[in-house]
């Protein structure tokens, strides 16, 4: 039974990658697509370890899966807001139906005031 | 200096358990590992002992999950249905007081975990925080969350950061 | 159903995941979109690390694996500086 549940952990944590996958060609710009890809991998990544530490049954090796997990958690999405602050910086457009964007309003009125 | 023991300890906990053996040598080991990376590093700078509180930490980070878990499931579910409803955009928030660059970290990391809202840029000088928001749908709706985000996250883990904060929280 | 038959299924699903990353190393606009899918593929290397090791039963590679997602933080981080200074084509 607990083979079932850990196996069952793996596949929606995969299932829910392949998913951050699609996204990153379903979005039309590097903006939406890091929420695609950034938000769905330590989600999956919780998963899948949790029913691998299911599987080992043991609690020192859970702990460094947690341990892994926590680390994951705190740095992919400072690496995803980097990466978009970097994009942005160095001009790369938004959708070209996008209609609000108050960062570039504040900094013409920044330039101009 | 009660910051940096408290770090200091903590790391050396982690080292030990990434050794997986518990000997003096490790042990000291650890001791000069957190010291050099203490002293190398001065500007990562932990949250203050105390300034968790327990309580509200536990609230915050229960509702936080729960939070992921539907966002997520709301997001993957629109990556796979081919309607294209997606209407975003960066929209600008107060830093409301007593956010420390620690803890600015810690709500930039809770804002980009949270599905549908990534931090694009922060203006320091205008305490001005820019948030990139895949359902932009009502503006003001938006806004009104983060920021009820930034007073959640400060209540439950910047507790003694605020600056002139009476115990019990009377106004500054 | 084993874990065992579960886990290869969830390997096949993040080898798809994976091909799907790769391809749009190569096909993406711009270095951003590049080094995005990139920080996915490190992530998804660490689940199969993870998949395989209960698969296996061994605990020899839980060390890499926080190696692996380190590294891949650094080199994201890194390359978002690069973005800043140099652009992002």
């Amino acid at each position: 039974m607990t083979e079932l549940v850990a196996g069952g952990l793996v596949v929606v944590g995969s299932a829910l990658t392949v998913i951050s996958a699609i996204g990153l060609y379903r979005f039309r710009d590097v903006f939406a697509r890091v929420h695609a890809a950034g938000k769905a991998a330590p989600l999956g990544a919780a998963l899948v370890f949790a029913g691998a530490a299911l599987q080992f049954g043991e609690l020192a090796v859970a702990a460094r899966f947690a341990l892994v997990l926590g680390l994951l958690s705190l740095t992919f999405p400072v690496g995803v807001h980097m990466v978009v602050r970097a994009a942005y910086r160095s001009g790369t457009e938004l959708a070209p139906d996008v209609t609000v964007d108050e960062l570039s309003d504040a900094r013409r009125r920044r330039d101009e005031g | 200096m009660r910051r940096d023991l408290t770090l200091g300890a903590w790391l050396v906990v982690v080292w030990m358990v990434l050794w997986r053996d518990l000997s003096w040598a490790n042990l000291l080991s650890g001791i000069a590992v957190a010291v050099a990376a203490i002293v190398l590093f001065p500007r990562a700078r932990p949250l203050r002992p105390g300034s968790i509180r327990p309580l509200a930490a536990a609230r915050f980070v229960i509702g936080f999950l729960w939070g992921l878990a539907v966002a997520n499931a709301v997001v993957a579910w629109e990556v796979l249905t081919p309607r294209n409803r997606d209407n975003e955009g960066i929209i600008e928030i107060p830093v409301i007081d007593g956010y420390s660059d620690t803890l600015l970290a810690l709500l930039t990391v809770v804002i980009g975990l949270t599905p549908g809202t990534v931090v694009v840029d922060h203006d320091e000088a205008a305490g001005r925080l820019y948030v990139h928001v895949l359902h932009l749908n009502d503006r003001e709706r938006v806004r009104r969350d983060l920021v009820e985000l930034e007073a959640r996250l400060l209540d439950a883990f910047g507790g003694r950061e605020r600056v002139g904060d009476a115990a019990g929280g009377a106004g500054s | 159903m084993s874990f065992d038959t579960l886990a290869v299924v969830g390997l096949a699903l993040l080898g798809v995941a994976a091909t799907g990353a790769v391809v749009r190393v190569g096909i993406a606009s711009s270095l951003a979109d590049r080094v995005i899918a990139l920080d996915l593929l490190v992530v998804i290397a660490v689940m199969a690390i993870a998949i395989e090791s209960a698969r296996d039963d061994t605990t020899a590679f839980l060390d890499d694996l926080m190696v692996v997602a380190l590294l891949g933080f650094v080199a994201t981080t890194a390359v978002a500086r690069f973005i800043e200074r140099r652009g992002a084509r």
